[in-house]
């Protein structure tokens, strides 16, 4: 099929002056299907881009309102299926030994896989930070270990250590987003036995024989001393988030536990301690 | 979390209304996100606001996850929404569709201040009445 003959939709493209999306009539939004418009910011101006069912229309609403309109371009932009286009962005992707899919793709049984619905929960998978926690994990004997998952967001980890035969998992995150989408995600790979609380970490009672913590500098800077805390004694601490050039900082923060690994991925970086 | 945003996008959609079709999904499918899943959280989130337009600040991060925060009505809505009417004059030159106080100008243009392209509350202020006269309502004193 020639890109001409391909099915296309109007777009309009107005520049105006920042702020001018806040000043368009509310009529207007009646006459675009897909209700509502989408803001571009270009310097002092924005583009505003909108889909109208009749550019006329559209052009004579705008010459109504208090907008001074910089210029006005119509293009046709090929419609796509934007539900397939999800599907191809996050296609299964291998992680050590196992496979992380989303809940549209078909497990396999021959392999141990991972369902994560991508979200507003960080922890795709697609991250080197993400990725560098999985390799460290892979390399701790979890059988019957207690596990706590410190800024669990989409719960990956927490679900890696349920692959890994840890006893009790808890997962925990201070953003509510992100705990209900651990939730869902437990329900996606049919286990209930990872627990989960949207609390900060400083609430956090108890002892774990691992603690996870795919975070920041600025977190571990403000708080690896209360997570030291969590650890039971002889455990393990497994951490990323942490860029290379931080490496210095973000070591002598956990003293005097001993470094026993480092896994380095493009700039980032991951330890474990223990 | 290792977040990193590499993208901010914009949109204001119908409360409770938000699918995958433009502009939604060219907005968002550019940089990769889960467009079900913006839609599903937009629409939880205004529920109960159908009929006005919200605008959505959608930070995306490198793992191509996201977050948003929504925002009050646009202007014109909160104009309308003052001078509590169902919409604003057709033909605003010569018909007056309603009246909002020069004090609920200035509420407006307090709230939408930084959204605006003003240099100052004066400033502010001149474009929520420029916006509301041609909606056709008039400014009163009060």
């Amino acid at each position: 099929m020639k890109p001409s003959e391909k099915p296309y939709k109007i777009r309009v493209d107005v520049r105006a002056e920042k702020g001018s999306e806040e000043l368009l009539p509310e009529g207007i939004y009646d006459i675009l299907p897909g209700q509502g418009i989408w803001i571009e910011e270009k310097g002092d101006d924005v583009i505003i881009k909108a889909y109208p069912s009749d550019v006329e229309e559209f052009v004579d609403y705008l010459r109504k309102s208090n907008i001074s309109v910089k210029d006005v371009n119509v293009e046709k932009e090929v419609s796509l299926d934007y539900a397939e286009l999800t599907k191809k962005y996050f296609r299964p992707i291998r992680i050590e030994d196992v496979t992380i899919l989303a809940p549209w793709h078909k497990k396999r049984k021959s392999e141990k896989c991972i369902v994560i619905e991508p979200g507003m929960a960080f922890g795709t998978g697609r991250h080197e930070s993400t990725k560098l926690m999985l390799k460290l994990m892979r390399h701790i004997d979890m059988e019957d270990k207690s596990v706590l998952d410190i800024g669990c967001g989409s719960g990956i980890l927490s679900l890696y250590a349920n692959v890994l035969g840890a006893k009790t998992i808890i997962a925990v995150d201070n953003d509510m987003d992100a705990v209900l989408s651990v939730k869902k995600n437990l329900t996606l790979n049919d286990t209930s036995r990872i627990e989960t609380a949207c609390t900060d970490l400083h609430h956090i009672k108890g002892t774990y024989d691992i603690i996870l913590a795919n975070l920041d500098i600025q977190t571990f800077t403000r708080r690896a001393g209360y997570i030291k805390k969590l650890l039971k004694s002889g455990g393990f601490i497994v951490i990323s988030g942490v860029l290379v050039k931080n490496k210095k900082d973000v070591l002598p923060l956990f003293h005097p536990l001993s470094l026993i690994r480092t896994e380095k991925k493009n700039s980032w970086c991951g330890f474990v301690f223990k | 979390m290792a977040k990193k945003v590499v993208a901010m996008v914009k949109l204001q959609l119908q409360a409770g209304q938000a699918t995958p079709s433009p502009p939604v999904g060219p907005a968002l499918g550019q940089h990769g996100v889960n467009i079900m899943e913006f839609c599903k959280a937009f629409n939880e989130r205004t529920k109960g606001q159908e009929g006005t337009i919200i605008p959505a600040l959608i930070t995306i991060f490198s793992d191509r996850t996201f977050t948003f925060i929504t925002k009050t009505p646009p202007a014109t809505f909160l104009i309308k929404r003052s001078a509590k009417l169902a919409k604003g004059a057709n033909n605003p030159k010569k018909e007056v569709a309603g009246s909002i106080t020069k004090s609920q100008i200035k509420e407006i243009a307090q709230l939408k201040m930084q959204d605006l392209n003003a240099k100052d509350m004066e400033g502010a202020i001149k474009i929520i009445e420029g916006s509301t006269r041609s909606m056709g309502i008039e400014v009163v004193e009060g």
